[in-house]
């Protein structure tokens, strides 16, 4: 299973796989999307407290829980390139920054959208909120890391280290609501060691638009990474070129 | 169309945001995608 999963750490490997999964993959992002957007929109009932609002919960939640979970799959990229100096992790890593930064912005926005009608606020300093801003700050910090630093060793170094420390906000935002009783944020929407979940006309299409986002990180962040792996690919065989004509 | 009552642009702008941000960063990846190819093979041809 290992070897597996190291023969894709073949640029000539990933390369083929990306080519031969991503069509399928397209389609059953689009599909799951839309199929748990237009169910959650069109299909579902009002709520008997927050009305019609409960329908942001299909973008709202299965962006936040990808934000996190994007987060993650950066930090274990960065640990493997940590210990491996293994390009194609860091690669990777970089990647799915934008990614995760984009589901992070949609995830605040939908929750300001959300919080106005039902707290009389689009934003309050509450754990989960605050913890969630400060991911975001580091989502910008890690992209300017990339951007600004010229050398790729020292940005993929310097971009490893902010990983390992956004990961304490990372994981602060996914347990701040079981941490701290306080703040406006309702408790976990979905949990595994609860006996009651919210009920089944929400609780389908959402898990149909969480896989719908799952299917969709992994498409965006495959196509991305083999964009990062030609960009280094070009500037390889530049520098041999100019070594070449010296 | 549901009746979405008082809420109605909340919902809609949640939705519409939603589905702009996460469009506009598939087309970005398609077309960055795109143009890294060109660019190896015009490396390859010359």
């Amino acid at each position: 299973m290992a070897t597996r999963f190291w023969k894709f750490a073949n640029p000539h490997h990933f390369g083929k796989l990306v080519t031969a999964s991503t069509p399928a993959l397209w389609s059953l992002s689009f599909l799951f999307l839309m199929t748990g957007l237009l169910w959650g929109f069109l299909f579902t009932p009002d709520d008997f407290r927050q009305g019609s609002t409960v329908k942001i919960i299909f973008v709202h939640v299965p962006s936040a829980l990808m934000a996190i979970n994007c987060w993650l799959m950066m930090l274990v990229s960065s640990i493997i390139w940590m210990v491996r100096r293994h390009r194609i992790s860091i690669l990777a890593a970089k990647a799915a920054a934008p990614v995760g930064l984009s589901f992070t912005l949609v995830a605040l926005i939908s929750g300001g959208l959300w919080g106005q009608p039902m707290w009389g606020t689009f934003w309050a300093w509450d754990p989960r909120l605050t913890s969630f801003l400060i991911l975001f700050l580091h989502y910008i910090t890690y992209q300017l890391i990339w951007i600004y630093i010229a050398d790729k060793e020292s940005a993929a170094n310097i971009s490893s280290l902010v990983c390992l420390v956004g990961s304490v906000f990372a994981l602060l935002s996914r347990y701040a609501v079981n941490l701290w009783n306080q703040g406006l944020h309702q408790g976990a929407t979905l949990s595994l060691d609860q006996e009651t979940n919210i009920h089944n006309s929400y609780y389908i299409p959402l898990v149909i638009c969480i896989l719908g986002f799952v299917l969709l990180f992994i498409t965006l962040v495959l196509v991305r990474t083999r964009t990062e792996i030609i960009h280094n690919q070009i500037e390889l065989m530049e520098k041999q070129r100019r070594k070449q004509n010296a | 169309m549901p009746d979405l009552g008082a809420y109605s642009f909340f919902v809609l702008a949640s939705y519409g945001m939603t589905i702009l941000v996460l469009l506009g960063l598939c087309i970005l990846t398609v077309s960055q995608y795109r143009s890294a190819k060109r660019k190896l093979a015009k490396f390859n041809e010359n």
